[in-house]
Parts: C-alpha cells; structure tokens; sequence
C-alpha cells in the first residue's frame, strides 16, 4: 500500500518534466520563424532588415565575385565609396601605434560573396572589454542597449503593424547589434562617441527628450558655452571634462554599460528606492556625482528625483483607475470588442484578449484606440516620460513644464470621462445600450492594410 | 578636318591654355567688377554670361522665386564656403526641416566636427554631408533631391560614402515608409468625409495629419529615426484616432473634448524649437 502510494509521487514529477520540454519546445518553435523574437512567426523582415540587424538578416553582395586583400578592396572603393575610404584613412584603424593596420578584411572578410557587416562580436574581438560590458547588461534587464533590438521585435506593435511602418524603430534598437551607432563609422573615433550628440539620434523626442533636457541643465548650458573647445580624446574621468555630459555620468569611465546605475528604468517602472538592491544602484550615481558635488547635496538631488517620480506616480494611477472604471461599465467608446484586433489580441479563440488602453496594452496602445486612451498615453508616455527625463537631467522648467502638462491632460480625462458617462447613461435609457460606433474604427485603407497584411 | 584632329589640334590645346589662364582671368574679370557689395541684377548679369548653365538651374530650381544669389552668397565674392556651410541653409529652412536634419546622424557629424567649407560639395571630399552637399551637389543651383531628377541621382550622391545596394535598400525603404504615411492621410479624409457638419469641421486635425506626413516624408529624407517615427506615424495614428472621435461624438449628439488639445508631440517639438531659437 505504502509502496503504491510512493510510486504515485512519480506522476506529477513526470507530468512536471513533459511540461518543461514542451515549454521550452514550445518556445524554441515560436522563435523559429522568419522573423525574430516571440513573434517571429508573425513577421518577416524588410530587406533593409539586415542593415540593422546583420547577425539575424544580413545578406552580402552577390554582384561581385572573388578574394581581396586590403589594398584591392581600397583600390576599387576609392572610386566606388570615396568617401568611406578617407574616414578609414583618417581613423586610428588605419594607423594603430601598437600593431598592424586594422583593415576592410579584417572586419568585413575577404570573399566578397561572402562579405559580413561586423556585429560587436567582430568589434569584441579586438575591444574585448568595451564588447564584455556590453553584455553584462544583460543582468539589469531592459531598457538597456544590449537587449534594444530583441525587445523592439518583440513589442506587440511591432508584430501588428505593417513592417514597412516599423522598420523605424529598428534603427535605434540595432544599438544592440552594431557598435556604428555611437561609433560612427569609418572613422570609429571615441572623441565622437563622447560628445553629446552622439546620443541625440535616438535620444530624442516626445518620449525621450534626453536631448533638450540636458542642454536646459546647468551642466548642458556649459557644455554649450565651451564644450567645441574641450580635448575630447581625453578619458571620461575626473578631472578631464569641466562639466558632465551623456557618456560621463550613463558611460563612466569609458565603462560600455549603460544598466548598471539605472533605477528607474528610464521613468518606465516604478520602484522603491530603498529596496537593498536598489540602495547598491543609488551608490554608484552618488559616487559619479561626487566627482565634483558634495555627498550630502548629491544624496538630495537624488531624493528630489525619487519625490518627482512619487507624485507623477499617483496622477498615472488616478487617470488609469478612470480608465478601468469606464471599461467595467463598458463606456469607452469603441468598446474593445468595436475596434480593429492585435492579431495577438487573438480575437475569437479560446483565449481572447480585451487590449485596453495603456496600462494593459503598455507601449502598445497609441493607436487603434478610444480618444481618452490616447489622451492617457500621450500623458503618460509623453508628459511624465518628459518630466522623469527633466527631473534626472536637472531641467527644472522642464519638470514643471511636465506636471503642468500632466495635471493638463488629467483634466482633461476626468472631463471626459463625465462626457461619456452622460453620454453613455442618455443612451442606455434611450435605446438600451451604448451606441454602437459601426464600422468607423474598422474602415480605412491604412487599417485595412493592416489587418490584410496581419 | 577629321574629328580627332580637331579635338586634338584645336580644342585640347585651347580648353588647356583656358584651364590655365582661368585663375588669372578670374582675378582680371574680379578687379574689373570691384569689390562689390552687388546687387541681384549684377550678379545675373555677368554670371549669365560666365556660368550660364548654372543661372538657368537656378532660374528653373525652387529657390528663383525665394532666394537670390545674395541670400546664400553675401553681397561680395569669396564668400564661396560660407554658402557650402548648414548656416546659410537653416536661416530660412527652420523648424522641423533643420530639427530632423540636426538629430540625423549626418546632422550631429556636421554639428560635432569641423567641417572644411572650402572644400567642394564633391563625393570624397567632406566626413558627413551638410545640407548643400546632398541638396546642391556639386555646385548644383537647383535641388540635387528633388523627387523628379529620378532615384540614379539620390543613389549617386549617397554612395559617395554608402555601398550601392545600402542605399537602393534605404531609399526603397523610406518610400514604403511614405507610403504608409499616405495611406494614413488618406483614412484621415475619408473619415473626415464622414463627419455629420461636412469634412470642414475636420480641418485643423487634417491639416495636423498632413503636417505629420510632411514629418515622415523629413524623417526618411534626412534619415532622422526620431521624425519618422515619434514626430511621423505615432503622430498620424493621434490624428486618426481624434477624427473619429469627432465623428463618433457629433454621432452621438456631444462635442469631442479632445478636438481642442494641441498633440503632445507637437507641444513638445514646439517647445524644444523656441528654447533652440532664443538661444540663438
């Protein structure tokens, strides 16, 4: 009897073995299509994919046949791309003081059938240090610069939409899949890299205006006075630059990890501050900003970010619970079911999904929406995002601009939510039930692209 | 006379003595005009003559009937690098056109580095390409870009420094992208066509939507990922998404509360603009 029983504990060991393998199975065959990521089943690649992505898209040349050695290839390319042979002339791949010239083969390979666009793994090769600190971002999680692409693809919109439309994104995600994005290539050069600018083609916009934050900041409006005038070939350390830019406080050092600092995750989450393992993340700003501040004052500007966040905080949770209030009493207007389907939405299977509005659809809900919903991104992606990026850049205006904008919007949605009450109560009373928008959100050649190409 | 022994005896010999002799000649023909400053008409009246080729393109190009010589050239001559640098560009050209070029990484090279305005807009010649260089190559008075010189032309200018296939992919790729962008502006109508009070009542967000397709249309132009996208198709998805609450709500007989609010995109860029322009 004893015995029977013991033999029956192997069921849910077994059942818990087959469930494992076929997760991870399951897993594998998803990221087994032509695209990449979760979804990779759901998309396939633009060809200018590979530009962005080499290692998962990249395919060479095949127009031109045979094997070169670097004075061939510059021969012919000093005609056909001039202007990439003279950056390499110029680079410090072209002269290194230490060893022989780092040249077209050494990067890209020597049959031009066969040619590679070099991933930081080829960079890694020589610049082991900067490749491995890349990837050690990898344990702090997104965002981060390492795992920009593979969570770009696997963005629900970026499944959704037409890949036409979202190879945009793609251009600042391959930061995790070639250095050139800061490095401009072919010159390479780190005194580029650690200017400002270097970082404003992606770190820019309504969402992320890093850009305009930093040069409102005491410590851009230097940079601007004098900054053409410093020696950018100079190390980011102590003592080299007279006031602070992008690369000295996220890139310390010359460090290539942007995710070991970061507490509030870009303004993305929200957290405790004071959690043991985020005390360990506040040390290290407190030692960057100690470079030239006293500790203590250091420690509030800090505590006055944390204050920041606190306050946008509870407006977002305001405005999302008059959000959820309207969905439970089906007054948002397309109600979820009048709109046009995520094809992950999984719209008539077993488990179909209701994508409603920002807080559920994150990134995902700017489009194919209700107009509170949007209003409530734009305040939450835009506003606060702009306040949380002034808040740690030390724009003050900014900060208020922002709180002004979200206090603003959040009018606006509790007004707006009264507006469809009422409108909704008129019309339950009237005909029985909310007024049924017709086809108004599902007719349009842009929707209708999308949902054939879906 | 056979046509080689006119190439060869005549014409040869005198374009060389002409490239020669042409630095001097310049010198005379600039002693004997002065030291300026010259207005427009002189400026046609003897460039006409001496680069004709290149005041037709200007009179054919989009700058005849805004800019004169003057505008981009100054008033005197060997102001030649000064009309090459962005400067001269982005005193007219502001706003989203200058913004979507200046976070372009071509934009940031030109901004961080030192570019040699003495140099000519030629392939080779210059690390990242300032406005002339792409829009008047080469000494080029009408629009290097312009849509009707045909994708050979953008091709050739961009593999001075980008492999050809690169560039076809790009520039194939920024079309899509604009198609996209059209097929949004299009929807924008047709909802608007729906409204009960006639597409009128739609104005303003049409004209958001068209100004957001423009946003696109700079953003794949000047490779800006910031305009093609967050400035572009997020913007015109806003715009698309508050034409049919307009529509939906004179349906149901109310005003839509969001007609009235300026795009947080646009607020943003519009701020970011005046900061940029006071403290210029």
């Amino acid at each position: 009897m004893a015995r029977a029983r013991v033999r029956y504990v192997w069921v849910p060991v077994v059942l818990t073995a087959i469930a494992l393998a076929a997760g991870f199975a399951w897993v594998h065959w998803t990221k087994s299509g032509p695209g990449t990521g979760l979804y990779s089943r759901l998309w396939s690649p633009e060809p200018v994919q590979g530009w962005w992505d080499p290692m998962a898209f990249f395919r060479p040349v095949q127009s031109v046949a045979g094997v070169f050695e670097a004075a061939q290839c510059i021969q012919c390319h000093e005609a056909i791309t001039p202007g990439i042979v003279a950056d390499w002339r110029a680079s410090r791949h072209s002269h290194p003081a230490d060893r022989a010239p780092v040249a077209c083969p050494d990067c890209h390979g020597t049959d031009h059938q066969k040619l590679r666009l070099p991933t930081p793994e080829v960079c890694g090769g020589c610049h082991a240090k900067q490749h491995g600190e890349l990837l050690d971002e990898r344990r702090y999680g997104f965002p981060s610069h390492v795992l920009a692409m593979e969570r770009a693809v696997d963005a629900k919109h970026f499944a959704d939409k037409p890949k036409a439309e979202v190879q945009a994104c793609v251009q600042c995600h391959s930061v995790a899949t070639k250095c050139d994005s800061c490095h401009t290539r072919h010159r390479f050069d780190p005194a580029e890299a650690r200017r400002p600018e270097a970082c404003i083609t992606c770190h820019s916009g309504p969402p992320h205006p890093d850009d305009d934050t930093f040069f409102a900041s005491a410590h851009g409006r230097v940079y601007r006075e004098k900054g053409d005038g410093w020696d950018w070939s100079k190390p980011l350390a102590k003592g080299n630059y007279e006031a602070p830019t992008c690369a000295y406080c996220h890139m310390e050092g010359g460090r290539h990890q942007v995710a070991h600092k970061s507490l509030w995750k870009f303004g993305l989450l929200e957290v405790n501050p004071h959690t043991s393992g985020n005390r360990v993340l506040r040390e290290r700003w407190v030692a960057v900003c100690t470079d030239c501040h006293d500790e203590a004052q250091s420690r509030t500007w800090l505590a006055d970010l944390d204050a920041e966040r606190k306050t946008a905080w509870r407006t977002l949770y305001a405005a999302e619970g008059i959000l959820k209030e309207l969905r439970a009493d089906d007054l948002l207007h397309p109600g979820p079911a009048e709109r046009p389907p995520y094809p992950l939405d999984d719209p008539g299977g077993l488990w179909a999904k209701a994508r409603v509005g920002y807080f559920e659809g994150q990134a995902s809900a700017f489009y194919n929406v209700s107009a509170i919903e949007r209003d409530y991104f734009e305040m939450w992606y835009f506003d606060n995002l702009g306040a949380y990026k002034a808040a740690a850049h030390g724009d003050a205006a900014g900060v208020q601009r922002g709180h002004a904008a979200m206090a603003a919007a959040f009018a606006e949605i509790q007004a707006e939510a009264a507006t469809l009450r009422a409108l909704g109560a008129a019309e339950q009373s009237r005909d029985g039930r909310r007024r049924d928008p017709g086809d108004l959100w599902l007719a349009g050649p842009y929707t209708e692209l999308n949902r054939a190409s879906n | 006379m056979r046509a080689t022994d006119l190439l060869g005896r005549c014409l040869l010999p005198a374009a060389a003595t002409l490239a020669i002799a042409w630095p001097a000649l310049a010198e005379d023909a600039r002693q004997a005009v002065g030291d300026g400053p010259f207005a427009q008409q002189d400026c046609v009246e003897c460039h006409a003559a001496r680069d004709p080729a290149l005041v037709a393109q200007w009179r054919t190009g989009p700058h005849a009937s805004a800019a004169d010589c003057v505008a981009c050239h100054g008033d005197r001559h060997g102001a030649l690098p000064a009309a090459r640098a962005d400067s001269a560009c982005i005193s007219c050209h502001e706003g989203a056109v200058a913004h979507s070029y200046a976070t372009s990484k071509h934009g940031v090279l030109i901004r961080i580095g030192r570019p040699d305005w003495t140099q000519p807009l030629e392939r080779g010649r210059h690390r990242a390409p300032g406005c002339a260089y792409c829009h008047l190559h080469d000494g080029d008075h009408g629009d290097t870009m312009d849509v009707s010189r045909g994708p050979e032309v953008r091709e050739w200018v961009c593999s001075g420094c980008h492999a050809p296939r690169y560039v076809r992919e790009q520039l194939d790729a920024g079309a899509r992208l604009l198609e996209v962008a059209s097929l949004k502006v299009e929807e924008a109508d047709q909802i608007a066509a729906r409204h009960p009070m006639g597409d009128n009542a739609s104005a303003d967000l049409l004209t958001s939507a068209r100004r957001h397709a423009r946003n696109v249309r700079l953003g794949a132009g000047h490779q800006s990922p910031d305009y093609q996208w967050w400035h572009g198709q997020p913007a015109l998805d806003g715009d698309l998404i508050r034409l049919r609450d307009a529509v939906a709500r004179a349906a149901r007989g109310g005003v839509s509360g969001t007609l009235t609010r300026p795009s947080a995109v646009d607020a943003r860029a519009e701020s970011a603009r005046l900061e940029a322009s006071a403290e210029r």
